[in-house]
């Protein structure tokens, strides 16, 4: 029974920084701009999150300048992607390796150190959850609100769908994709700072792990929606969990096979589900609005 | 002729930029830039042995350029070739260091196994897009885990020297008939047939895509499938052989890195170092050109190989290499960012 219960709550806390940065990516790609850089924002939020936290000593102002960091790093591909009509993928991809240079770099220049922070002030927990958890299902629950209830969210679909539609009736395209852009980076640089002050207590050497990826196909397996976003991440938390429960309780099958899991869920649940899966239409394409 | 001065300008534009801003992140940090540079520079440059240095590690970056080229050229994202350079390896390894059999263990035949182990790893990714949609760039990602898992459990039970209790995770060297015959054993430095062989298939593949049906149908399917479709190519099949082929360049990569000596002929735990991850950014800075894909390739080994050399000299960190590296290929993606500069000055002329 105990087992079942820390499944549980193993499954909360894996899924968490999984979730928000698909509910990030999802801001993003939902106004049309393919967001593969996610990883990298995710990292550069857990690093910055933790050098935040070290020096100011208050883990919300860790939060907030991780936040920070993936929002700088969101608008720099918003810049090419939208502004100068770029490679978004080749962009995200830039994104990735600039994050996992810059973070190991700026550990020699601040720490000294090739591979973690010193520890750092952790954020606190309610009831053994971390706050920044709490804080992470509670604005994944908004979103639907925000996407689906409110003009700015309404607005975001419709430029997804059809730009030049939503500039017809005035709706300012670029300005809506900055800010579908910059709020998965923010988003994006919170699940990293859950990593770092969550999680741990210190930013060690390429933290994000995949999970960036994951979020990935979290949001394509969620459809787009956060209603799907949310239960792919679980899902997506619970193979992570299980995976980690395994090593401890199961002898018989190599650990690296276990760890295979939640990579083979992805690939299995993607292939699976893809068929009734469409991205919003204008998604990866640039948009002029000529002159 | 000025296209291609064109073609090369933005290339060169991106490298010289990035290169200025890594100087001023040196000047930052209080150390002298032409000082830094001259140690990057000369480490990768100033001796055979410099050179063969960096000439060994650019060979797995032309591989697996060469892979992401080919797949860029059907408008596929093969984020996957580190996992298929490692499954390559570790075909390598697995024959070179276990099969007692010279028919079947020489340099040749294990060549062409992990040209098959990566051919196959790959085009599952380019099956599950073909026939079932999935987006290459996530299957890609998730098969590259899952292949950095096989590999740590390949180093630790299977493939582990001495048996699943031997002292560390590493294969036993493959045989003397499976290895790549050195080119400067002068140098002390592992500088490998390897390297002729990945300018080989450099060659191999600027004839494909210049004269070969085949080559021209991986175009036109990048181009636009559907009329692809309807000209009667059989677009899902070369989604898939493209992808395989791909696969197979950087499961030679991966092969190259066992049999070629860099790490005395042994699998061990960073072999693959990041090679898949470096062709994306070598293939992009080549403008997915063959010989572009070298020089590129030639320019990242200096860079990184040079790089150790200032990180010893200097208090600067190697991975300022990376950061410049990034800066490249963003610089790239916003190709359009210079062609407006470039375009106004002309207006304003």
């Amino acid at each position: 029974m105990s087992i079942i219960i820390s499944l549980i709550l193993a499954t909360i806390r894996q899924a968490a920084p999984i979730l928000i940065t698909a509910i990030g990516g999802m801001f993003s790609e939902v106004t049309g701009v393919v967001n593969i850089g996610l990883e990298g924002m995710m990292l550069m939020g857990a690093f910055t999150a933790a050098v935040g936290s070290y020096y100011t000593g208050n883990p919300y102002l860790g939060i907030l300048s991780g936040m920070l960091a993936g929002g700088l790093m969101a608008l720099i591909h918003g810049v090419l992607s939208i502004k100068y009509k770029g490679d978004q993928t080749v962009s995200g991809v830039a994104i990735n390796l600039f994050a996992s240079g810059f973070t190991v770099f700026m550990l020699r220049v601040l720490f000294n150190q090739a591979g973690n922070t010193p520890a750092v002030p952790k954020a606190p927990a309610i009831a053994g959850m971390s706050v920044i958890v709490i804080l992470i299902y509670i604005l994944a629950i908004a979103s639907h609100f925000f996407l689906y209830r409110t003009v700015t969210g309404l607005r975001m679909r419709t430029v997804g769908e059809h730009p030049l539609a939503a500039d017809t009736v005035g709706i300012n395209v670029y300005k809506i994709r900055y800010f579908g852009v910059i709020m998965s980076g923010m988003l994006a640089g919170l699940g990293g700072a859950y990593l770092s002050l969550g999680a741990l207590s210190q930013f060690t050497k390429d933290m994000s792990a995949g999970r960036g990826f994951i979020a990935l196909a979290a949001l394509v397996f969620g459809k787009w929606t956060p209603k799907g976003v949310i239960f792919a991440s679980l899902l997506f938390g619970f193979a992570d969990a299980l995976q980690t429960l395994m090593q401890q309780y199961v002898r018989i099958i190599p650990p690296q096979f276990i760890q295979m899991f939640p990579y083979i869920l992805t690939i299995g649940a993607l292939a699976g589900v893809i068929g009734k899966a469409v991205a919003p239409a204008a998604s990866g394409k640039a948009y002029d609005k000529g002159e | 002729m000025k296209n291609k001065i064109k073609e090369l300008s933005v290339p060169l534009l991106a490298v010289t930029i990035a290169l200025i801003i890594g100087a001023l992140i040196i000047l930052y940090l209080g150390e002298n830039p032409m000082n830094a540079y001259y140690y990057l520079f000369s480490g990768a440059v100033n001796s055979p042995r410099a050179i063969a240095r960096t000439l060994l590690e650019a060979t797995p970056m032309i591989f697996t350029g060469l892979a992401l080229l080919v797949a860029f050229k059907a408008r596929l994202f093969n984020i996957g070739a580190q996992g298929q350079l490692i499954m390559g390896g570790l075909a390598a390894a697995a024959i070179g260091a276990f099969v007692k059999n010279n028919l079947i263990n020489n340099v040749v035949i294990v060549l062409i196994v992990a040209a098959i182990a990566g051919f196959i790893w790959a085009s599952f990714a380019g099956y599950l897009k073909a026939r079932l949609g999935v987006h290459e760039v996530i299957t890609t990602i998730m098969l590259n885990y899952i292949a950095m898992s096989f590999e740590q459990y390949c180093l630790n039970y299977p493939l582990k020297a001495g048996g699943p209790m031997g002292p560390s995770p590493q294969t036993p060297p493959v045989s003397e008939m499976a290895r790549l015959p050195l080119l400067m054993p002068g140098t002390k430095e592992a500088l490998n047939i390897g390297f002729i062989i990945a300018l080989i298939a450099a060659v191999i593949i600027w004839f494909l895509f210049k004269k070969t049906v085949l080559g021209y149908e991986i175009k036109a399917v990048g181009h636009n499938p559907t009329a692809s479709e309807n000209a009667g190519i059989n677009v899902k099949w070369i989604v898939m052989l493209t992808m395989g082929i791909s696969g197979l360049l950087a499961g030679l990569g991966g092969a190259e890195r066992i049999l070629g000596g860099v790490t005395q002929y042994t699998y061990r735990q960073g072999s693959m170092a990041e090679y898949g991850f470096d062709g994306i950014a070598v293939a992009l800075l080549g403008k997915n050109h063959p010989l572009g894909v070298v020089i590129a390739a030639i320019l990242f080994a200096a860079l990184r190989v040079g790089g150790r050399s200032m990180q010893f000299n200097t208090n600067i960190p190697s991975q300022i290499i990376i950061i410049i590296q990034a800066i490249i290929i963003l610089l790239i993606a916003a190709e359009n960012m210079f062609k407006a500069v470039i375009y106004k000055k002309k207006e304003a002329n």
